[in-house]
């Protein structure tokens, strides 16, 4: 079960989680954002809710250089985590990228999950134009 | 003097001249010549085998390196385009958000976001500064020619100048040879990148304590550093040690760059670094020169 008004925002930058926050608070239909600086406590978090069986974030805001854990990675073991679901129930990836690297769209292409790609830093009107909120 | 000569060439000599035509010792003294003529050759052959066999070596390993400078490009491409960009990106989302906060005069949130811009600034420069070390340091990769006699233990000596005596206290020693032939401004970064590292990554109120140990018989040069310091997770952080710019956040003042360069450079003269820790229980580098 997906939750329309929840998103997850990962990135290890706070002031990037500090500015794409003031941008999403601006979209009325997000009633909560939860912010990570680790991307392994955002997995943490979903496996919790799986397990508990609550709704899952219907966007996923994903950062794609971290350490430890990178975007990719993380991608990886989300999808693993929810092989099981159906295709409704899976959470969209927005792929937060401040430069369209080759390395990172061949990666992305290979993801499972629905996903966009978004340009850092977010725009309000993008947002609202390539997303249904 | 006859069983000397190279029987094949005797023989194929009598083959083609008719014996009775010439005298027996002007006959010895012709194939005298050609075999010395043809053992000339096959000298000259062995000769040129070797240097083409040492020309390919050569391009074996000057291959080697420019794949890895390639990739090491790549790498830096890649990493300067994310990070600088993103820092800027930062600054230019700030900024947007300051145009909005002033005008609707919310005070408290303009206060925070000024220092956010301040504090994102401080960390741009950072980065810039470390993208312009990189390139420096790459000048001096290149650069060969201050290759030298260099004696151990002078140096690291010359190199622990730089730092604070009151950081850390080390130990020097070298079995075999005290000199060995490297470029001096290269080794000197390589120990100066180490030390550095023991000391920002010391237990806390506590000196860096160093041994370094130099053996060097006939061709095997090695250099074996040890700390105490806090160590490395190499479960976690194995892929990412000797790479740029994948600093230790558990430190925001360390840079990112040290051992990287310090690889590249053992690299670029055909050397190996490894590196052995745990957990709280400091480092150990082992580095063929």
């Amino acid at each position: 079960m997906l939750s329309k008004g929840k998103v997850f925002l990962i990135d290890d930058d706070p002031i990037a989680n500090f500015c794409n926050k003031d941008v999403l608070q601006e979209i009325e239909s997000i009633e909560q954002i939860e912010e990570f600086l680790e991307a392994k406590k955002a997995l943490i978090e979903l496996e919790k809710l799986l397990k508990e069986g609550m709704s899952l974030p219907h966007y996923i805001f994903l950062d794609i250089r971290m350490p430890e854990m990178d975007g990719f990675e993380f991608i990886e073991e989300l999808e693993y985590l929810l092989e099981d679901n159906e295709p409704g129930e899976l959470p969209t990836i927005i792929l937060l990228t401040s430069s369209r690297h080759k390395r990172d769209l061949e990666l992305f292409a290979k993801c499972q999950l629905p996903g966009y790609y978004l340009n850092k830093p977010l725009e309000l009107e993008e947002l609202k134009q390539k997303l249904a909120f | 003097m006859d069983q000397e000569l190279h029987p094949f060439l005797k023989r194929q000599i009598r083959r083609f001249l008719h014996e009775e035509d010439i005298d027996g010792t002007e006959l010895e003294k012709f194939i005298l010549a050609v075999d010395s003529s043809y053992k000339h050759f096959s000298r000259e052959r062995e000769l040129m085998e070797t240097s083409s066999n040492r020309m390919m070596e050569e391009m074996k390993h000057k291959n080697e390196s420019l794949k890895r400078l390639i990739s090491s490009l790549d790498d830096f491409n890649y990493h300067v385009s994310h990070d600088l960009k993103s820092g800027v990106i930062n600054n230019l989302s700030l900024s947007k958000m300051l145009k909005k906060y002033l005008e609707n005069g919310e005070e408290k949130m303009v206060e925070e976001i000024t220092e956010k811009l301040q504090e994102n600034s401080e960390r741009n420069l950072n980065t810039i500064r470390q993208f312009l070390r990189i390139a420096k340091e790459d000048i001096n990769i290149s650069n060969t020619e201050d290759v030298q006699l260099i004696n151990f233990k002078e140096q690291v000596n010359e190199v622990l100048l730089e730092f604070d005596p009151a950081d850390f206290e080390i130990d020097i020693a070298v079995v075999g040879l005290e000199s060995f032939v490297y470029s001096l401004v290269q080794f000197k970064s390589v120990l100066r990148n180490l030390i550095s590292n023991s000391i920002r990554y010391r237990k806390e109120s506590s000196r860096a304590k160093i041994a370094v140990c130099f053996y060097h018989q006939e061709l095997n040069k090695r250099i074996v550093y040890r700390d105490n310091g806090i160590g490395i997770d190499l479960k976690k952080r194995k892929d990412k040690i000797f790479k740029a710019f994948e600093a230790d956040q558990r430190y925001s003042n360390s840079s990112g760059v040290g051992l990287y360069l310090t690889k590249k450079i053992i690299e670029s003269n055909g050397g190996t670094i490894t590196l052995e820790s745990k957990l709280g229980e400091g480092v150990c580098f082992k580095i063929m020169l």
